[in-house]
């Protein structure tokens, strides 16, 4: 037995937090949140992207008692004027206040925070902004649309100092807390393979051009992707098939499942050092994501995550290691041997974050300013792995990965795809 | 089967047909990439998507044939728009030398400039590198805002002195744009040219931005005191988030009055620094920060010095113990107990004398010195702890006993056997306590021992337990059949106990083993032990018991005992044998509720012939009725037969009414009367 006892992170915050509030420890509330700006001592926030994704974000924020929503942004004026509805209906007056460019939101408004749903497109572009800003940022999966931009989310998180949570809420399920503290508690013994299975893909798509909606800015939904017409999908689920908006279903659920897989295998700082799959394509119709998909990611201890549609694998996050295996999703938990399922966690063990809540998380680490469950780099972790298995899909060939520096060895076709260019006049 | 035939023959004549059909590879080739020259947005992708599924795992040669096709689409004038949008898409995972010609061509081009400025950003050449260049000679506005911010991403240093100039433009965007993308390529002269900047007035914003990605290129390039200078410029010349961004950019780059900066961020009234700064020092990579500030960590704030402390302590950091205990007298409670709980981690033997008698005082500032004591680890610690464990001073030994127990470390099992054996009961308990929980089989001889010479104490007895149950199974019936050698009725008892702990079929052949001669408590014990065994393992024994004891109360939990196990096993055999066993209705009764609990035809019958009997009729109807019901659906004639058995059963049972009534219901339900009559007239 071990002579050391390390602190737990988890116990170490708890009791940082408690002896700052006995205290009075300034550090635990921001700045504006003490102030004069904010004398109610609410967190001040704005919603950028309140489609139906971000609507559902914000009657979160709403329905929490310490924030304060003053301003709503969206390029689609049908989905501001909802936002503006649902918050002036929450607040019993017409004080919310609507934008169009996000740019002019955080310029205008005195905030502590944002919640950002957008399509993947805008993702690091607006996230960064804010983080630059100051703001503190609930963004939705996928953190970034590219590996660069992923990495560029993170270091400006880091560089300002702010509280980033990402909207991979299975971290505050029990579930899957639960199954990830008795893989990393190694109630498996050594895992040697990580299965995930996502949603499959979609063909067809119409490519008829339609006439732009009344108060949709086309040109600023579109933002940095390459210009294209307008043909319904904009700013509606349907734009998650289309390559230069998302990765399809594989980005989009890369965020819950591989980043559980991840968070169970103590990786979510790290990241595989070889990529190399298939993917089906569609042949017709709009869409261009893959309908189907499958590979497999090597880490640098040997261990392999395999990322398939669920034609292949079962929906979730499945670890197999020496002494069986352990899957979870949504519908449950499993385990064999079933035994598995009634371990204890010691205390002396590793406990992973335990959340009141996913949004409520964001906030308590807002005034604690301790790291939430699903910190950028975590969520950067997890994205990248959809996002290189996306690039050894595109170019068929295996990718060597460094995790470290971030680079891909010796393909530079490859190298080229971890970026993505930006239409004028946006710079990242 | 002529049908057949003749079928099948079309349908080869027909494959044939369009297999002479195929163009040959290098026409169908033309075809595919002459077709995409008139793609339109409004077309389905099939052409395109035959073109990537050609690109995906092309041989090199393959690749610059392609690369040679999808040139001549961009150079084509009637090609769409779409089509070469697409083109470049693809040339941006492909594209060299070859195509930049082509993809220049189309910089200013207001439609498809920024598609080849996608190709020409991604290739690494010199040739596309020069080709985003030269165009900023000609092209103006937007479009040259775009080149300028792919030389940016290129980071390539040969556009700095193109872009130094366009960093002073009129034009404010275009400024702004080539301020961006010099901060992106970073180096020596755009370091440079970012410093001279510091101290205009008015400066662009993005001049902040700038500084940051440039000094991070230098602190990457390993240019470590360009870096420093460039962040001391931005420290000194912004607020806020970019304040603390340069802040944390001085500590990259080793600058020492950083250190310097934080002090006097620490003491000042900008709480949105100090919580960059505090939170910088409680990252892992922040450690430097955290060790910086040992030195003044007295003279900190208590507000910030409770953080730091706790900073240290999930660092790690032994190098700020001596400091850390400086502030064990602190006028601030919170700060005294920040300090005992994070010199048990950082602390080490020297902090021992400390943290004991402070945990022997009283309050708070106890309760964290003993949370520290419990920590502390060293070579000397345990030393230090089994010498007070042996004071005279009876305070002294307890608190160390205690301290010892809690850090459960094998390392201290000798000094809690030796304290296991010490005049004071709080001691005794304390040290068995601990024992329990980390002894193992080189303990089990001692403490058996201390068994004996307590004559069966339950304190010992609980350590010993704690013990066993560590054990694996034949090992740990091996330490009960040696330690039982001998042994005393208390202390065979309180062994015996132990096996009931931890069942298993080793535990069982040494309860099994024990005879009448060591008296009526221990048969007693190994009895009752059996009767609650969580298997079926003892059942045939229990039965054989059950049935033959003419003592009441064995004959009782016997029979209880092998009715659980028969409902363990789901055995309507063991029911059945168990009835005949029965010699009260109450324990009939017990039977048939656990009949009742299985499922199946099978478990039905035993209960059918318990109607008989008027005593349990009640029970056994309620039985039947309730199986009659689940077997409605699949087994409707079983249930029927059931039913009918009940309903004659309660004929004349006055009491049983509202029984038979449903009995009577759900009969009518599976077979409605009047299918009754023309089943029982016509015989089916």
């Amino acid at each position: 037995m071990s002579e050391k006892r390390p602190v737990s992170r988890r116990a170490f915050l708890k009791r940082t937090t408690a002896a700052g509030a006995v205290l009075g420890f300034p550090t635990i509330i921001p700045a504006r949140v003490l102030g004069a700006e904010a004398p109610s001592n609410r967190i001040v926030m704005a919603g950028i992207g309140v489609g139906g994704m971000g609507r559902g974000d914000l009657r979160n924020f709403l329905g929490q008692g310490d924030v304060q929503v003053v301003a709503v942004c969206d390029v689609d004026s049908r989905h501001r004027e909802k936002a503006k509805a649902m918050v002036d209906g929450r607040y019993k007056n017409q004080d919310c206040r609507t934008y169009l460019d996000f740019r002019e939101l955080i310029a205008t408004e005195k905030l502590d925070a944002v919640h950002l749903a957008l399509p993947d497109q805008w993702h690091a572009l607006i996230g960064v902004a804010a983080a630059r800003a100051g703001l503190d940022v609930y963004g939705q999966k996928p953190l970034a649309r590219s590996v660069r931009e992923g990495r560029t989310i993170c270091r400006a998180v880091k560089e300002h100092g702010v509280v980033w949570q990402t909207g991979s809420q299975q971290r505050s399920g029990r579930n899957f807390r639960y199954a990830c503290e008795l893989v990393v508690n190694g109630r498996l013994g050594k895992v040697h393979k990580a299965e995930v299975g996502l949603p499959a893909g979609r063909g067809g798509g119409s490519t008829a051009p339609q006439p732009v909606p009344d108060g949709l800015d086309w040109n600023f939904w579109l933002g940095p992707a390459p210009w294209r017409p307008y043909c319904g999908f904009g700013p509606h689920w349907n734009w998650r098939w289309i390559m230069d908006y998302s990765g399809g279903q594989l980005t989009d659920w890369a965020g819950h499942h591989i980043d559980i897989a991840h968070w169970g295998l103590g990786v979510d700082r790290t990241g595989p050092v070889q990529i190399e799959g298939k993917g089906v394509y569609p042949t017709d119709g709009l869409y261009d994501v893959p309908t189907n998909y499958d590979f497999t990611c090597t880490y640098a201890n040997g261990t392999t995550v395999q990322v398939a549609d669920r034609t292949k694998h079962p929906m979730g996050a499945k670890w197999y290691g020496e002494k069986g295996w352990i899957h979870v999703d949504r519908g449950g938990l499993w385990a064999e041997p079933k035994s598995l399922l009634r371990e204890r966690i010691g205390a002396e063990e590793i406990h992973l974050k335990e959340t009141r809540g996913h949004h409520r998380d964001f906030l308590d680490c807002v005034k604690t300013r301790a790291e939430t469950v699903a910190p950028a780099e975590a969520a950067h972790r997890s994205i990248s792995v959809g996002l290189l298995g996306e690039i050894a899909m595109l170019t068929g060939r295996k990718i060597r990965w460094n995790p470290d520096t971030e680079e891909i060895h010796d393909d530079p076709g490859a190298s080229a795809l971890l970026g993505r260019p930006y239409r004028e006049p946006w710079v990242l | 089967m002529k049908r057949v035939y003749a079928a099948r023959v079309v349908t080869m004549l027909a494959v044939l047909v369009w297999m002479a059909s195929w163009p040959a590879a290098g026409q169908e080739e033309a075809d595919l990439y002459g077709q995409l020259k008139t793609y339109e947005f409004t077309q389905v992708r099939t052409v395109p998507a035959a073109i990537e599924a050609d690109i995906r795992g092309a041989t090199p040669e393959r690749l610059a044939a392609i690369e040679a096709r999808l040139a001549e689409v961009l150079e084509d004038a009637g090609a769409t728009v779409a089509a070469k949008q697409f083109t470049c898409r693809m040339l941006r995972r492909m594209g060299t030398d070859r195509s930049v010609p082509a993809l220049a061509s189309l910089l200013s081009d207001t439609n498809l400039a920024h598609m080849a400025r996608f190709a020409l950003e991604a290739n690494a050449g010199d040739a596309a590198g020069e080709a985003l260049l030269n165009s900023l000679q000609i092209l103006t506005g937007e479009l040259r805002l775009g080149v300028v911010n792919s030389l940016g991403e290129r980071r390539g240093e040969r556009a700095v002195d193109a872009l130094s100039r366009l960093a002073g433009d009129e034009d404010a965007e275009t400024a702004a744009a080539a301020l961006l993308a010099l901060g992106k390529i970073g180096g020596k002269t755009s370091a440079k040219l970012l410093g001279k900047l510091a101290n205009k007035s008015p400066r662009p914003p993005e001049w902040e931005r700038a500084c940051l990605d440039c000094g991070e290129s230098l602190l990457a390039d390993g240019q470590d005191s360009n870096a420093s200078r460039l962040y001391r410029s931005l420290y000194a010349a912004s607020a806020g988030p970019v304040r603390v961004a340069a802040l944390q950019g001085l500590f990259a780059a080793g600058e020492k009055k950083a250190v310097a900066s934080c002090i006097e961020i620490l003491n000042g009234d900008d709480a949105a620094l100090k919580q960059a700064v505090l939170r910088l020092a409680r990252d892992v990579e922040g450690r430097d920060v955290a060790l910086a500030l040992i030195g003044e960590l007295t003279g900190l704030p208590p507000e910030i010095q409770l953080p730091l402390v706790e900073t240290y302590s999930a660092l790690g950091a032994t190098a700020a113990a001596d400091a850390v205990a400086e502030l064990s007298d602190s006028t601030n409670a919170g700060v005294r107990v920040a300090v005992c709980e994070a010199l048990g981690v950082i602390g080490g033997a020297s902090a021992l004398d400390l943290l004991f008698p402070k945990a022997a005082g009283g309050g708070a500032d106890a309760e964290a010195a003993y949370v520290g004591l419990t920590r502390l680890s060293g070579e000397n610690v345990t030393k230090a702890l089994a010498a007070r464990a042996a004071d005279e001073d009876l305070a002294v030994r307890r608190l160390a006993v205690r301290v010892l127990a809690a850090r459960r470390s094998v390392a201290e099992l000798p000094v809690l056997l030796a304290a296991a054996k010490d005049a004071d009961n709080g001691i005794r308990r304390d040290a068995l306590a601990g024992l329990g929980q980390l002894g193992g089989e080189e303990q089990v001889p001692a403490l058996v021992a201390l068994l004996v010479a307590s004559d069966g104490s339950g304190d010992v007895a609980e350590a010993l337990g704690g013990v066993y149950m560590r054990l694996d199974g034949t090992d740990a019936a091996a330490t009960l059949v040696k330690a039982l050698e001998g042994s005393s009725e208390p202390v065979r008892i309180a062994l015996l106990k132990l096996a009931a702990r931890k069942p298993g079929k080793e535990a069982l052949a040494v309860l099994r083993a024990q005879g009448t001669e060591h008296g009526p408590k221990v048969e007693d014990l190994v009895f009752r032990t059996l009767c609650n065994w969580p298997d079926s393992s003892p059942a045939e024994q229990l039965l054989a018991v059950a049935a033959k004891t003419e003592d009441l109360t064995q004959h009782v939990l016997a029979l209880r005992g092998y009715i659980r196990m028969a409902g363990l096993d789901r055995s309507v055999k063991m029911f059945r044998l168990a009835l005949a066993a029965c010699r009260r209705p109450d324990e009939k009764k017990l039977v048939i509720a656990g009949l009742g609990a299985l499922k199946g035809e099978a478990a039905l019958a035993p209960v059918l012939e318990c109607l008989a009997d008027a005593d349990v009729l009640a029970e056994a109807g309620a039985v039947v009725l309730t199986k009659a019901e689940r077997l409605s659906g699949q087994q409707p004639d079983v249930a029927l037969d059931a039913l009918d058995k009940l309903i004659g059963a309660l004929d004349g049972a006055a009491e049983q009414t509202e029984l038979k009534n449903r009995a009577s219901a759900l009969r009518d339900k599976i077979r409605p009367p009047e299918l009754s009559v023309e089943l029982e007239s016509g015989g089916v």
